[in-house]
């Protein structure tokens, strides 16, 4: 009975994999940032960033559509881009049928902008996550001077996410056996079913709260001081200084492109 | 050698008031291995806190010769090996590699000292290939040879366990016992499981509303029906 639907890691051997993890990290934040510095109306520039995505895909032997598909997953956020379209004045380009607002060509330019510039962002994020074990990562923004605190509570938080959502999932268990739909009886009431998840919630928060002091002495009983400590690294090879050097002409090449145009 | 518990006159109370320990005194002498039975709730785990230091009573807890204080809890949590009921509260970082070398790192060790440990640790629990593995994945019983791993990696004198046979399938538990009967240190295990008592604990003692009621030999406490009913245990 284990919750992982979050483990996205997928081990191959191929040089993506095999990067350093600080390259990778350093790429896909440097990856972002251009591709939310572009122009909006840089279409250009973003089919590149979707191409070289794509080989990265394919060179990791992830599949084309890997990271394609799971990119969606932002899709919901960008709900709150919405009313762009008919907020943003300019040139009307149609009127919504029954609500009588206009839809303006630079508000549906914004909007389509922030739809696929959130997409290929976070395709970035799912190729490193694809591509780098968590522990790597974790280790990476240590290195990379990331203050530990927050890299630690970023590994807890990971670790425990897991044990949580498996304890969930069998709280969530134990009620739906002990209340089942039974045909002529009434359902309770909507107030009901609330009280009873915000317990639910409650005893979860609960047992979270009395985890952390059973893990904080596990690690008082190994030797932690208060100070969060790394293991060594292995040094940058020259391989990774070439990837990340390509990555920034890469990307270089593609800004140019995007504000000249 | 002095790898030993020596425990006088512990009492402790939670900070809600309940009575965990009441006076409690035992002594295990070095390469012993002891069992610590009794009813849910007797004290077992709170007393096991107190032999490194986590949990600080009234009373006096000696390990390894030296009376447990401020200037030497480094020292006594690397000689004492804590290992822990539920392997998911030991086992907190997120590869099995890290989490065996999360001791010896505050022992300052160099890193090929360091890997040295992790690899001899896990030999020794019969997990050599499993440095890279993701604790979250592993079974029940490989987690908790995860868990010992983390603390013989740390070169313990004494090892202290909780329930180490609970929730394993019969051949996990088997291995398990196997595993604790080839270590050396000296150990005390709290546990329900009279039959890893009999076999593999020697002696035995019994708590109970966090006394100590009867400390002597397995053997003897086994034949005695009276005595094992009243504190709510079985003879296997």
């Amino acid at each position: 009975m284990h919750f992982s639907l979050l483990d996205v890691y997928q081990p191959r051997e191929t040089w993506v994999h095999e990067l350093d993890p600080r390259v990778k990290i350093v790429g896909t934040v440097l990856f972002i940032l251009t591709v939310v510095t572009l122009p909006e109306d840089a279409w250009i520039s973003y089919s590149l960033l979707l191409l070289v995505l794509l080989f990265l895909a394919v060179v990791s032997r992830l599949g084309i559509g890997f990271a394609l598909r799971r990119g969606f997953i932002a899709l919901p956020f960008i709900l709150a881009a919405l009313p762009l379209p008919f907020l943003i004045p300019g040139e009307p380009i149609s009127i919504l049928p029954v609500l009588g607002w206009t839809i303006t060509d630079a508000g549906l330019q914004r909007f389509a902008a922030i739809l696929v510039r959130t997409w290929i962002a976070v395709q970035a994020g799912i190729l490193l996550s694809a591509t780098t074990p968590i522990p790597e990562v974790l280790w990476g923004l240590s290195k990379l001077r990331v203050p530990r605190v927050i890299v630690a509570t970023i590994g807890f938080m990971i670790r425990y996410l897991f044990v949580l959502a498996d304890e969930a999932l069998r709280m969530v268990r134990a009620r739906s056996s002990r209340s089942p739909d039974l045909d002529g009886v009434p359902s309770p009431g909507i107030v009901w079913q609330g009280r009873t998840a915000g317990m639910m919630v409650g005893s979860l928060f609960l047992r979270s709260l009395e985890r952390s002091e059973r893990v904080f002495a596990a690690m008082a009983a190994r030797g932690y001081d208060g100070e969060l400590r790394t293991l060594e690294s292995p040094r940058m090879r020259s391989t990774d200084w070439i990837g990340l050097t390509v990555w920034l002409l890469i990307l270089m090449v593609f800004l140019f492109v995007g504000f000249w145009s | 050698m002095h790898h030993t518990i020596d425990v006088n006159g512990l009492h402790y109370a939670y900070p809600d008031g309940t009575e965990a320990l009441r006076g409690v005194d035992l002594y295990v002498a070095p390469g012993e291995k002891v069992a610590l039975v009794g009813p849910n709730g007797s004290g077992k785990s709170t007393l096991l806190l107190h032999l490194n230091g986590i949990l600080r009573g009234d009373g006096e807890v000696c390990v390894c010769g030296h009376a447990i204080g401020d200037e030497n809890l480094g020292q006594i949590r690397a000689s004492v090996g804590l290992v822990f009921q539920d392997p998911d509260d030991q086992l907190f970082m997120h590869s099995v590699f890290e989490d065996v070398a999360f001791g010896p790192m505050y022992l300052g060790l160099e890193q090929a000292e360091l890997e040295r440990r992790v690899m001899e640790a896990l030999q020794a629990v019969g997990l050599e290939a499993f440095p890279g593995r993701v604790s979250h994945h592993l079974s029940m019983g490989e987690k908790k040879r995860v868990a010992i791993a983390c603390v013989l990696s740390m070169k313990p004198e004494i090892l202290v366990l909780d329930e180490p046979t609970a929730g394993l399938d019969p051949r996990s538990r088997r291995e398990f016992i196997q595993l604790l009967d080839d270590l050396d240190q000296t150990m005390l295990i709290a546990t329900h499981d009279m039959r890893m008592v009999a076999e593999l604990l020697p002696r035995t003692i019994v708590l109970d509303q966090g006394m100590v009621v009867s400390d002597g030999e397995t053997q003897a406490l086994m034949s005695n029906a009276a005595l094992l009913e009243s504190h709510g245990l079985e003879a296997p």
